[in-house]
């Protein structure tokens, strides 16, 4: 199975702004930076890995509801407790409408939404053409690092991304950081050297610029 | 590929058995109740559907739970524990007993809270090597690690799956929803006429996935298959769905499309059915939209409440006794028809020998949508 990369984005927030100002500051870069969707809506995807997300939400939420009493904590606030709250608002701003996944974890949850985002471009059941991969990191670092993916080869295509399924075992526990830094390596080494391997206990992805 | 439920395991607030859960159900029981602990914090609604243990503020419930749901699971499938098995778990926010004291100054470790310790404490617990998936959305995370389930065995990813949801009792969705004005003051009525909201509820629920070549090599009775699943967004509102359910009925056809069956071959859908006038409205457009055959539609959300995370992987436990039996139990609390809907409610116990494909809906706040299509052996 394989698809191939249109583009990257990398986006640092005001580590000040507040989570939801935060994520929708990323989605409308996002936006903004990429050269838009060229499919329809509905066969668009987002495949999100998180270490955090709704986390720094959950406590501020509870926060607010012990200070203020259960029944007058601020309603507003809930959606974002919930650890799909980012791929929920980025998919609004962007209207994607097709498969919408939150993987939490470190980089075995990045590892998966890279091979849920090849398994459906690959797939002719899941009707999907474009998938944006991306791990987002709120409230350490401040970061979303992410790749378009489309299911054929364009003009823009910048190269290959193929997943090769090792079945390791993994006594040991793989070390937990967050995705954001897992996946700028990735992305570094696929704008630097042209080749690039995201590896994990469970199999590999691998980047081939196909120019 | 044909791909097996060979073994279900369940914590929830009306059985610890699929057995159980099945009987309480065909009574119509409800496990709503009124808790003095909640009234006491400030809950205004102080009723929800908890399971009756009184530990519902350990920070590590989800993860006790979840082991004890995977192998009630294991061991009615006999699942030999070597070879590549794979754990997908569905939840919304991880464990919300961690956040609430980290609110009240204790340290938060991620590490311990987020969702994917779950897998990672099935793994450890049962001694299992394999893909392990930890998928945090929401109120459809059941159905989403099933779909994954089938997926990893189908490409050969893994040999068989531990996959389900799970979700403990959380105070912060307590106040969420209690806040959002989406709660009934005494029950949950799914496609009532008199629905007044939802009613929160926690549980575990796990299936083992097995392909039907190492049913037929390990000799076990398969209870259901499960086919595959459909997703979509709204994309449209933080909380609430499309008014006309169309995102709602993508999902269902996808469903239905990558079976490779038609829609009017659907002879049951177990229903999201939260009970909230929105949620229930857009649910019943997209049936109707979809299936113009009118199938027999139930929920069962009044019974044990609606265990975000866990949810779907219940009622896919649910669906699947239902494809065995060839029955289907009545939609708890449900009385009197919404003059709006054009459904076929299960109000009292149905026998539906020709009961051959159900589908099990579960939908999620940012307009997640799913639909699983399980089948009869």
């Amino acid at each position: 199975m394989q698809a191939y990369l249109r583009q990257i984005v990398d986006l640092e927030p005001d580590t000040t702004l507040p989570y939801d100002e935060a994520i929708t500051w990323i989605a409308d870069k996002l936006k903004e930076q990429m050269d838009g969707f060229k499919c329809t809506p509905e066969t668009r995807g987002i495949y999100l890995a998180t270490l955090d997300s709704g986390a720094a939400a959950s406590v501020a939420f509870w926060e607010n509801a012990l200070e203020q009493g259960p029944g007058f904590a601020n309603p507003a606030h809930f959606p974002l407790t919930l650890a799909n709250s980012s791929a929920a608002i980025i998919s609004r701003l962007l209207n994607i409408q097709g498969p919408n996944y939150t993987l939490s974890g470190s980089s075995e949850a990045l590892y998966a939404a890279f091979c849920q985002a090849i398994h459906d471009l690959s797939s002719i059941d899941e009707s999907v053409e474009e998938c944006l991969v991306l791990a987002i990191d709120i409230s350490e670092k401040s970061r979303c690092v992410g790749m378009l993916m489309e299911s054929g080869h364009s003009k823009s295509s910048l190269g290959m991304i193929t997943e090769v399924t090792e079945f390791q075992e993994h006594d040991d526990p793989q070390p937990i950081e967050s995705p954001t830094i897992v996946m700028s390596v990735f992305v570094y080494n696929c704008l630097e050297h042209r080749e690039a391997f995201l590896q994990t206990g469970e199999g590999m992805i691998c980047f081939a610029n196909s120019g | 590929m044909k791909i097996y439920i060979t073994g279900m395991g369940i914590l929830t607030p009306l059985g610890e058995t699929p057995d159980q859960l099945w009987q309480a159900l065909v009574k119509g029981q409800t496990a709503s109740c009124e808790w003095p602990d909640l009234k006491e914090h400030g809950f205004r609604i102080a009723r929800a559907c908890r399971i009756n243990d009184g530990a519902w503020l350990d920070p590590m419930r989800g993860q006790k739970l979840a082991v004890r749901a995977a192998s009630l699971a294991v061991q009615q499938a006999d699942l030999p524990l070597d070879g590549n098995i794979g754990v997908f778990v569905g939840a919304t926010m991880g464990e919300s007993v961690a956040y609430e004291q980290a609110a009240e100054g204790k340290p938060l470790d991620l590490s311990q809270a987020s969702i994917m310790v779950y897998p990672r404490a099935i793994q450890q617990a049962l001694k299992v090597h394999g893909p392990q998936r930890a998928y945090g959305t929401a109120c459809a995370a059941g159905n989403y690690a099933l779909g994954a389930g089938i997926e990893a065995i189908r490409s050969g990813r893994a040999d068989a799956v531990i996959a389900g949801g799970v979700e403990p009792f959380s105070r912060i969705a307590m106040t969420g929803f209690s806040r959002s004005r989406a709660m009934a003051g005494d029950y949950c009525r799914p496609f009532d006429r008199d629905r007044s909201g939802m009613q929160l509820g926690e549980a575990a629920a796990f299936l083992i996935l097995e392909s039907e070549e190492r049913v037929l090599q390990r000799r076990v009775e398969p209870l259901a298959s499960v086919e595959s699943l459909g997703l979509s967004c709204d994309a449209y509102h933080p909380t609430a769905p499309l008014p006309d359910g169309c995102g709602m009925s993508q999902a269902m056809q996808k469903a239905v499309h990558k079976a490779g069956i038609d829609a009017t071959e659907v002879d049951w859908i177990c229903a999201h059915g939260s009970g909230t006038r929105a949620s229930d409205d857009a649910e019943a457009n997209a049936i109707a939209r979809t299936f113009p055959h009118q199938p027999p539609v139930s929920g069962y959300k009044g019974a044990i409440g609606h265990s975000l995370g866990a949810a779907t992987a219940v009622e896919a436990v649910i669906t699947a006794l239902a494809l065995q039996k060839k029955a289907i139990p009545p939609t708890t609390n449900y009385c009197h028809a919404d003059p709006a809907f054009t459904l076929d409610i299960v109000q009292e116990n149905r026998s539906l020998p020709s009961l051959r494909w159900a589908l099990n809906c579960g939908y999620a706040f940012g307009g997640l949508n799913s639909a699983l299509l399980m089948g009869a052996v």
